[in-house]
């Protein structure tokens, strides 16, 4: 498998505060990759450097090149796509709106067409909810969305920032299973940053956890879930 | 003897000189340049005022000219038909200014941010023709005149330079009033308020009573120097008061550094000398400058000119700190001590 | 059934006159109504109020007048200058707008203001403060229906600021760039991880709304006379006109426009306290009301409040 994204030596914080402190880390095709660690360890710092919302030092490199220097929204044309953390949808925008906006790179009509209606069978409430706003729909709802609308253009690697926060046991099982099918049926590359080590290590391939801006392990899921360290902190066992 | 304690030093020594320049004016200017001082300290006083309400407090007002008229406004009524003595009238013209102040204030706790600068924007331009029809008390576009006070007997100069000491007076308590103010608790309270509406209300700071109270304050401050204002220009119309008082207040204000009490000076000075100076040049020259100025300032010196100055103080004072680092480190590694 | 028979009935003293200051609050309504429109513009696609819209577009209207001084024809002047107003718009943005992008709302005021003055003063400083005769767009005539008297001029402003308005509310809802300025503006941060070129947008809708601001200047030159502060007076009532209608619509701007225009021709007529000498305090007036009692205005869907 080829690495989609290859990251060395990531620096980035805000203003004078130095949160990252030069983390590596890869992300190969068709891999769902595992980014765990406390609050504040720096899991969303490292997406916000990665699709460019802040400036960051290091080497970035997408399919081969780097992508350090380019802007963010350069970096989404590239084939980034990130999901933020909170509601990654835009919440004044209605349903139909958003998945515009998540097709905002693609020119050709057909390529849209064929997207919205793959979207459209893999989530038929989305037709019904066409026009309401974004921020109407539930919890789990807008996720969905906000996976939708970032997959629109097919891109390279998808970002989550977790997603299954706030949401309801059960709409986390149905969004992390959306996830490993995107993964096995499009050999999509995800990178997936969690507090909620044990359902996430049941779907990725690979882990990484970081503590205080530095990478601190790293290994397949099956080995971090026997890992004792991590037992003890992230599974409560 | 450390950095911190040089910048005190400094900071001293700098209010030293500033307070003598201010006491030797009379003396060293002909009457007429007084008379523009005494304008300028008047101008300061207001400046202050706005300085308290959005550098301290973070509320912006475009009005600041129209409290300054209403005191101004009131000591000219006071005085000349009532026959009141002019001291006199400044509490009154402060308490004017002040009910107005709470008038405005009240519902402004509702419009923070852009809606407050409309509001404040719209009295601002309502101010003069209010004036004009409340021909009746303000005498409309005549305006009233009044006798400048007499020089009492005590006093050795001139009436200029009696009614310059007056201003001084008013600006040096002003400056005390405002520096005690914001030193203590209260100042905390006022930039929480600023800051961060969560911060200030888990510090249990009472929002709407910091708020209310620091406008209000503001608007007195503008009576207070307005009724001065009154007292050393003998003579109050609309005309004095049109919208662009407000923004010359404003521009002073920044200029002089928004959180700055000796910076109000400074914006002072410029708001009176600076129109005179390029109107001589050409009319559109003054506004060419403000609007300059403000952008400028609004782009690389957000804290205004004692801002600038502030950073300097600060990066010299590093710069003085590391180079004693570095000799300390050096003489560590050669054995050897350096006299410095 | 006549005014008269219909005064009668409504028992309106002066049927005529009434109807007549409507109609004249509908005029300068319109007046107001298009500078709100650009301001209301800029909001949407930048989230900025641009208190120096007006003085912009003066300055915009100068080049007008001034090419046409020197022989051009006047609708290929308006052609020029409305090129070179997106052009000015833009660099504004560019140059002065982007690097305060992320301060508080009160650097943002300031700025405004700066640019407010100094716009005033560049046309100060180029022609004077003499006021110029500024040519007609529409022809002079008038009709009179039941004593009341219309104006093509009047009437040609109200429908050139529909036709705008119908253009730009298409424009943001139903094109791909125009999606793509309303995200830019609602959601700064979020926009570029679709792709979309923000600074590039935000310098768009500037640009968009400075040609907007200078067809506003050109429709009221002619019956204001063009002078350097032209726009002082206008700006409280558009500012007002865009808090009633509600700042992110563009109707509510035309709405809001007109309404306050009738507001202040009726109050200045029949309300003897206020008559032409305290007519500012209208459009303030209805400001302090709007923004305590519906913040959002009439048509607005949020606040401009950041509580």
């Amino acid at each position: 498998m080829t690495a989609v994204l290859q990251v060395h030596g990531l620096r980035a914080g805000y203003g004078s505060i130095r949160v990252l402190h030069g983390i590596d880390f890869e992300v190969k095709e068709g891999e769902i990759v595992a980014f765990l660690g406390a609050n504040g360890a720096g899991k969303t710092t490292t997406l916000r450097a990665l699709s460019g919302i802040i400036p960051a030092r290091g080497a970035i490199l997408l399919d081969g090149q780097d992508v350090i220097a380019m802007s963010a929204d350069k970096r989404a044309q590239r084939g980034i796509a990130h999901i933020p953390q909170g509601r990654g949808t835009f919440v004044d925008f209605t349903v139909a709106e958003n998945l515009a906006l998540g097709a905002y790179l693609l020119r050709d009509k057909a390529a849209i067409r064929s997207a919205l209606d793959y979207w459209d069978d893999i989530f038929p409430w989305l037709a019904a909810r066409r026009n309401q706003p974004a921020g109407s729909l539930s919890g789990g709802e807008q996720q969905m969305l906000a996976v939708a609308r970032a997959l629109m253009t097919k891109p390279r690697i998808l970002m989550c920032d977790e997603p299954s926060l706030g949401l309801a046991p059960t709409t986390t099982q149905s969004l992390f299973s959306l996830l490993d099918r995107l993964s096995n049926e499009r050999g999509m590359a995800i990178l997936l940053v969690e507090q909620n080590a044990r359902l996430t290590l049941k779907i990725a391939h690979r882990a990484y956890v970081i503590e205080s801006g530095e990478m601190k392990l790293a290994g397949s899921a099956a080995e971090l879930r026997d890992n004792p360290l991590i037992r003890q902190a992230y599974l409560g066992a | 003897m450390n950095g911190a304690s040089i910048e005190t030093m400094l900071r001293a020594a700098g209010c030293a000189a500033l307070a003598f320049a201010l006491l030797i004016v009379p003396a060293m200017f002909p009457d007429f340049l007084v008379y523009q001082f005494s304008v300028a300290l008047t101008y300061a006083i207001a400046i202050l005022g706005l300085n308290l309400l959005m550098g301290f407090n973070g509320q912006i007002s475009v009005a600041q000219g129209v409290f300054f008229a209403v005191g101004a406004y009131t000591t000219a009524i006071f005085m000349t038909r009532y026959g009141m003595n002019y001291l006199l009238t400044l509490p009154i013209a402060v308490l004017t200014a002040s009910i107005l102040g709470l008038l405005v204030g009240i519902p402004a706790l509702r419009w923070q941010g852009l809606p407050l600068a409309f509001i404040t924007f719209g009295l601002a331009v309502l101010g003069p023709p209010l004036a004009l029809k409340l021909e009746p008390i303000t005498k409309g576009a005549t305006g009233i005149s009044m006798i400048k006070p007499a020089v009492p007997s005590w006093f050795s100069g001139n009436q200029d330079t009696f009614l310059y000491t007056l201003c001084l007076l008013g600006f040096a308590l002003s400056a005390l009033f405002v520096w005690r103010l914001t030193r203590g608790d209260t100042g905390r309270s006022l930039r929480a308020a600023r800051d961060s509406d969560l911060i200030a209300e888990s510090l249990g700071v009472h929002l709407t009573k910091v708020r209310l109270a620091a406008f209000v304050t503001c608007s007195g401050m503008a009576g207070f120097a307005g009724g001065l204002f009154a007292i050393v220009n003998g003579f109050v119309s609309p005309e004095s008061f049109q919208m662009t008082k407000s923004f010359d207040f404003l521009v002073g204000s920044i200029v002089g550094g928004i959180t700055s009490i000796s910076g109000s000076l400074i914006g002072a000075l410029l708001i009176v000398f600076l129109p005179d100076w390029a109107a001589d040049m050409n009319i559109a020259l003054s506004g060419l400058i403000y609007g300059a100025v403000l952008v400028v300032m609004m782009l690389i010196a957000r804290d205004g000119v004692m801002g600038l100055l502030s950073t300097l103080l600060t990066a010299l004072r590093t710069r003085i700190i590391a180079t004693r680092a570095t000799a300390t480190a050096d003489d560590r590694l050669s054995g050897r001590r350096i006299q410095i | 059934m006549t005014i008269r028979s219909f005064a009668k009935l409504t028992l309106v003293p002066d049927m005529q006159l009434f109807l007549q200051q409507i109609v004249e609050g509908l005029a300068s309504g319109a007046i107001y109504a298009s500078l709100a429109i650009a301001l209301v513009l800029i909001y949407r696609a930048t989230r900025i109020v641009n208190f120096a819209q007006g003085e912009m577009a003066t300055l915009s209207a100068y080049f007008a007048w001034q090419l046409n001084q020197w022989g051009m024809p006047f609708w290929l002047s308006l052609i020029i200058v409305a090129a070179v107003s997106f052009v000015m718009g833009a660099l504004v943005f560019r140059l002065i707008m982007r690097p305060v992008l992320g301060a508080s709302d009160n650097t943002m005021v300031v700025v405004c203001i700066g640019l407010f003055v100094g716009f005033e003063a560049v046309a100060l400083w180029f022609w004077g403060a003499d006021p110029h005769a500024f040519p007609r767009i529409f022809p002079d005539y008038a009709w009179t229906i039941g004593g009341v008297r219309l104006t093509a001029n009047n009437l040609g402003i109200l429908a050139t600021l529909c036709l705008l308005t119908v253009g730009l509310s298409a424009l943001f809802r139903y094109t791909r760039i125009g999606l793509a300025m309303r995200a830019s503006a609602a959601e700064r941060e979020k926009s570029p991880l679709v792709g979309i070129p923000v600074e590039n947008m935000l310098m768009l809708g500037w640009g968009l709304a400075a040609t907007v601001g200078f067809i506003a200047a050109a429709l009221i030159a002619p019956s204001l006379f063009l002078s350097p502060p032209m726009m002082v007076s206008v700006v409280i009532y558009a500012l007002a006109a865009a808090t009633l209608g509600g700042w992110d619509s563009l109707a509510g701007a035309i709405v809001g426009g007109l309404v306050v225009g009738i507001a202040e021709s009726l109050c200045a007529t029949f309300i003897g306290f206020i008559g032409t000498d305290l007519k500012v305090g209208v459009p303030f007036a209805l400001m302090a009301i709007v923004l305590l009692a519906r913040p959002q205005g009439l048509f607005g869907t949020s606040a401009v409040i950041r509580a």
